[in-house]
């Protein structure tokens, strides 16, 4: 016995323990499954049967799972297709059951995405290879999970990441989807002459205070930071994942740069001695637009592209030759959830290129 | 006779699974002596009524239980029945039953032995 234990120690030099579901009809199977991965230090759950099964996993997930195939009612074939159709279990390991005899249904579960098999009567040996290699899966995937978390979590607010990592739906990972969003651009009016006669690190510290308060203004009215470019900065509302109060969302957070972050950020800069007061110029434009991450295997950024991505641009711009420091298309005033104060008609505009003109509108009570 | 009914590599087996535990064994051992009477009397059950599914999932839980046991040729004598089951041939599997009963009258005995010597 002491010969074999040993052999089973090389499987796997660093023996990792984790929580592991066994599934099965047999009572005695069950127990014996339990009682053994229980003495190897495995945290253990049983089922009964598929339902049962499929009930523990969703109150609460577990890092492996034995599921025998020929059970009464839903068999194990049922459960791992079910398994593996579930966006949020899809990457468990599942290694089915069977008696040695069962060849064609070992096959077609593995088609179907089981990890391996474990055949009966069980060998020990064979039980912890089989676990520890289920666990090695397990932790490839979840060090996956927390990389992509990670890259997601630059430009989403927190609890989007979620939503996107667990989604098995590729499009909003890796994809483009054409949705209707809002896209909002800001700029620091007059910094590049300010940046001009101060130190670099003198610079950089006042250009990440205010991309700090103003990416926080975006983050926590739920947008998604887009990129950063010098003293601006690209967000958009309703994407990557479609919301129906984006517009409404876009405009809370310009009211927030402009009535809230950007004094914050000013009085921050005389209390250090500086006497200059920036304004700011604000864009927001909704429409059609499409989402998606663009670049390359080694590099992989968030863009959203469209024409209404690039008008919202432009309105930023266009901020320069109106008394506001916001201006808002009509676009996403139609496409507001809710009333808005203080929401005011500026001008109508034809902006270069375009053919129709379009209606601008402002906040009152955001200048400073 | 007895040592064909009971292979004893298979105890070994078990018995280290159970990271050496014997009491964790005798348990296992009490459960299937209170099992297999169930399991048989569904078999027969299918077998009275013409429910060929019964008798085929008893027989597949036995043949599966006898092989972790080690009690190869109850185990046998299990997988013919469920195979005569699933064809539909409860005939077949009426005749099997009886050696099926007497394999296990072989084997209850021999499994307490190991058991208590464990």
């Amino acid at each position: 016995m002491t010969a074999t234990r040993e052999r089973a120690g090389s499987v796997s030099a660093e023996r990792r323990t984790g929580s592991i579901l066994v599934v099965d009809d047999d009572p005695i199977i069950r127990k014996l499954l339990s009682r053994a991965l229980a003495a190897d230090g495995h945290k253990v759950r049983t089922a009964k049967n598929g339902a049962h099964a499929l009930e523990q996993l969703e109150q609460a997930p577990s890092d492996v799972v034995l599921l025998d195939i020929v059970m009464p009612g839903m068999d194990g074939i049922e459960v791992l297709d079910r398994i593996k159709a579930d966006p949020r279990l899809h990457n468990l390991p599942v290694i089915m059951i069977s008696g040695l005899d069962d060849y064609d249904n070992v096959v077609r579960c593995i088609e179907s995405g089981a990890e391996d098999y474990l055949p009966k009567p069980f060998d020990p040996v064979l039980l912890r290879a089989r676990i520890a290699g289920g666990l090695n899966k397990r932790r490839i995937d979840e060090l996956e999970q927390s990389r992509l978390r990670d890259t997601f979590a630059r430009f989403l607010p927190e609890s989007m990441v979620d939503q996107v990592v667990v989604s098995g739906d590729s499009d909003i990972r890796l994809g483009g989807v054409r949705l209707i969003g809002t896209a909002l651009f800001t700029d620091l009016r007059g910094f590049t002459s300010f940046a001009e006669k101060r130190a670099p690190d003198e610079v950089i510290e006042v250009l990440n205070r205010y991309l700090g308060e103003m990416s926080d203004a975006v983050l926590d009215n739920g947008g998604t930071l887009v990129a950063y470019m010098g003293d601006g900065l690209m967000a958009v509302f309703g994407a990557p994942i479609e919301s129906d109060d984006h517009a409404d969302r876009a405009l809370r957070a310009a009211r927030e740069m402009l009535r809230e972050r950007l004094p914050r950020f000013n009085e921050w800069l005389s209390a250090k001695g500086e006497r200059k007061r920036f304004e700011m110029g604000v864009g927001v434009c909704s429409g059609p637009m499409m989402s998606g991450n663009v670049g390359s295997a080694r590099r992989l950024e968030y863009a959203a592209i469209g024409d209404t991505v690039n008008t919202a641009s432009r309105l930023e711009s266009l901020t320069k030759e109106f008394p506001h420091q916001l201006l808002i298309a009509d676009s996403t005033r139609q496409l507001l959830t809710e009333d808005l104060d203080g929401l005011t008609f500026v001008d109508e505009v034809t902006l270069r290129g375009k053919t129709t003109p379009m209606q601008l509108f402002t906040l009152a009570g955001i200048s400073p | 006779m007895s040592h064909s009914a009971l292979d004893a590599a298979a105890i070994g087996t078990l018995t280290e699974m159970l990271g050496g535990d014997a009491e964790s064994l005798r348990e296992l051992v009490d459960d299937l002596v209170k099992e297999v009477p169930g399991r048989l009397a569904e078999a027969h059950a299918g077998i009275d009524t013409g429910d060929a599914t019964l008798t085929g999932r008893a027989a597949h839980t036995l043949k599966s239980n006898a092989l972790t046991f080690g009690a190869l040729h109850m185990a046998d004598l299990a997988r013919q029945i469920e195979t005569a089951a699933r064809a539909g041939d409860l005939g077949a599997a009426a005749e099997l039953l009886p050696a099926l009963e007497y394999a296990w009258a072989d084997v209850q005995p021999l499994l307490l032995e190991v058991c208590k010597a464990a």
